[in-house]
């Protein structure tokens, strides 16, 4: 029996309650719950990977807005999914694995199967499952748990994803165990 | 010793003279350099020399697979390679910028002296200076290289490729840019892929001192293999086709550029040269670089063709396709960039 772990990506009150993808946000919460729970009771480690980032980040010139800047309300996970029943991650670049103690975690606690939900996913989940993939995890994103601004955006990252480095799989199949 | 580059490290006082003693001449010296002179003299025999300048700036500054003092002298040296030189000299300017931390610094001038002793190359003149800290960045590296031709009388222009003649790459395609964007971006890339900065005068010298039917080369770097082809269909006035399902690219590189929507063509490569040769030479030529190290994945990856009517000069062929390939107006920007 693989060793597994749920990962929980970005959901932080500056981009969830953004009202670019907030109502995308509320129709996921509760797919996301029902992961977090199915984690919980059953065993898996958690991970809430956060950004956490200077006031002066290079991505704010990029994307043009500010967001999860350390010691903000902004940056805190969301009260929908507290209280927190894991361990957070505080990153600062796309790949939750970048410059974090996430790997070290991951092996320290042998885990080698690592779920992945949260958003964007053409962002921070598709660049963390090629990352998670290179280092030899075996990745699996739940398709009703992510979500992108742009529909399209996330069914295509979906498909990169399948194609190149994890498997996209249901809510049911990862709580049926089937995965 | 200071933990980082302070402005007086430029200011040509004490710090200046500490920092060229003991960073720069405590590498590089040799008798050319050490006198420290306005001007350094240099005796060279040759009726022919060739010529390359060139500045570096690359973010980050250590990358995987190397940093900008190794990417600064590989690119130097292989623009003369290129040429069909020998290079011999290399000038080193530094533009430092306020606060970098020395441990960099110190990891930057050490891959200079790796690569250069590799490679046989001396540093000849340098110049240091220091930025405030508001610009931007952290180094910015220029160099002026000196060769001599292998062969006296012999030497590459993109100008002289011939309708017939093959063109080989030296190895995978778009390494290094996917490299740099990654490690810059955080996007787990850099895990599997590594900038393929290298020098390659040890791959390809002993060619050009042979007959090797070579008629042009280019270092495919900034702008990628598609801009050093059309700059060789341009200058000789041909037509390239390419052949998508010929050229070497590593799986990742691939489906890395499939994720920022880059089209790998496009993106830099530090440690390989295109080379055009006469169809007949093709083989052996293939054989020989695909014994040296950095050249076993090189690959035959297309044809110079005789320019026609549509003036197009590049050409691709994928699948039931063919592609004009034709130069963008600046790099193209990934789709998380």
């Amino acid at each position: 029996m693989k060793k597994q772990a749920l990962l929980i990506i970005d959901m932080q009150k500056d981009l969830c309650y953004d009202k670019r993808r907030h109502k995308k946000v509320v129709k996921l919460l509760p797919h996301l719950q029902t992961a977090i729970q199915h984690a919980d009771e059953n065993g898996f480690a958690i991970y809430y990977i956060c950004f956490e980032l200077k006031p002066d980040d290079i991505q704010f010139k990029r994307y043009g807005d500010q967001y999860c800047i350390e010691g903000t309300p902004g940056a805190e996970i969301i009260d929908e999914l507290q209280p927190v029943k894991g361990t957070i991650i505080k990153k600062r670049k796309h790949s939750a694995f970048f410059e974090t103690e996430l790997d070290d975690l991951l092996k320290q606690s042998k885990i080698d199967k690592i779920y992945m939900t949260g958003m964007q996913t053409q962002l921070c989940i598709m660049t963390t499952a090629a990352d998670a993939s290179f280092r030899g995890y075996d990745v699996s994103v739940i398709a009703d748990c992510v979500l992108s601004t742009r529909e399209k955006n996330k069914t295509w990252a979906l498909n990169w994803i399948d194609k190149h480095v994890g498997k996209v799989i249901t809510l049911d199949e990862f709580c049926s165990g089937s995965v | 010793m200071n933990h980082k580059i302070e402005l007086a490290h430029g200011d040509g006082c004490r710090a200046t003279l500490e920092f060229v003693k003991n960073e720069i001449l405590a590498r590089f010296s040799n008798p050319i350099l050490d006198p420290c002179d306005d001007s350094s003299i240099i005796d060279i025999t040759s009726k022919e020399i060739a010529a390359t300048t060139d500045s570096y700036i690359v973010d980050p500054i250590i990358f995987p697979g190397g940093d900008i003092g190794k990417l600064s002298m590989c690119g130097t040296i292989n623009d003369l390679v290129a040429s069909g030189a020998k290079p011999l000299y290399i000038t080193l300017g530094l533009v430092l910028v306020e606060g970098i931390e020395w441990h960099q610094v110190s990891t930057i001038l050490d891959s200079i002296n790796q690569v250069i002793t590799e490679a046989n190359v001396k540093i000849i003149a340098g110049d240091t200076k220091v930025l405030p800290k508001q610009y931007q960045g952290s180094i910015i590296i220029n160099t002026t290289g000196i060769g001599i031709p292998v062969q006296q009388g012999k030497y590459y222009q993109v100008s002289q490729a011939q309708t017939g003649d093959d063109v080989i790459i030296t190895g995978t395609i778009a390494d290094h840019g996917l490299a740099v964007i990654s490690a810059r971006e955080g996007l787990g890339f850099e895990q599997k892929i590594k900038s393929d900065c290298a020098h390659l005068d040890e791959l390809l010298l002993p060619i050009l001192t042979q007959e090797n039917g070579i008629t042009c080369m280019r270092d495919p770097t900034r702008g990628g293999i598609s801009n050093a082809l059309i700059d060789i269909a341009e200058s000789s006035q041909k037509q390239i086709e390419i052949d998508w399902d010929l050229i070497p690219i590593q799986p990742e590189t691939k489906f890395g550029c499939e994720m920022l929507g880059i089209d790998p063509l496009f993106l830099a490569n530090e440690g390989k040269m295109i080379i055009v040769t006469n169809s007949n030479y093709s083989a052996s030529l293939l054989k020989q670089i695909r014994a040296h190290p950095l050249g076993v994945a090189s690959a035959l990856i297309g044809k110079v063709k005789k320019k026609t009517d549509t003036g197009m000069d590049l050409l691709m062929v994928k699948g039931r396709k063919k592609i004009n390939i034709q130069r963008t107006w600046g790099m193209p920007i990934p789709r998380l960039c």
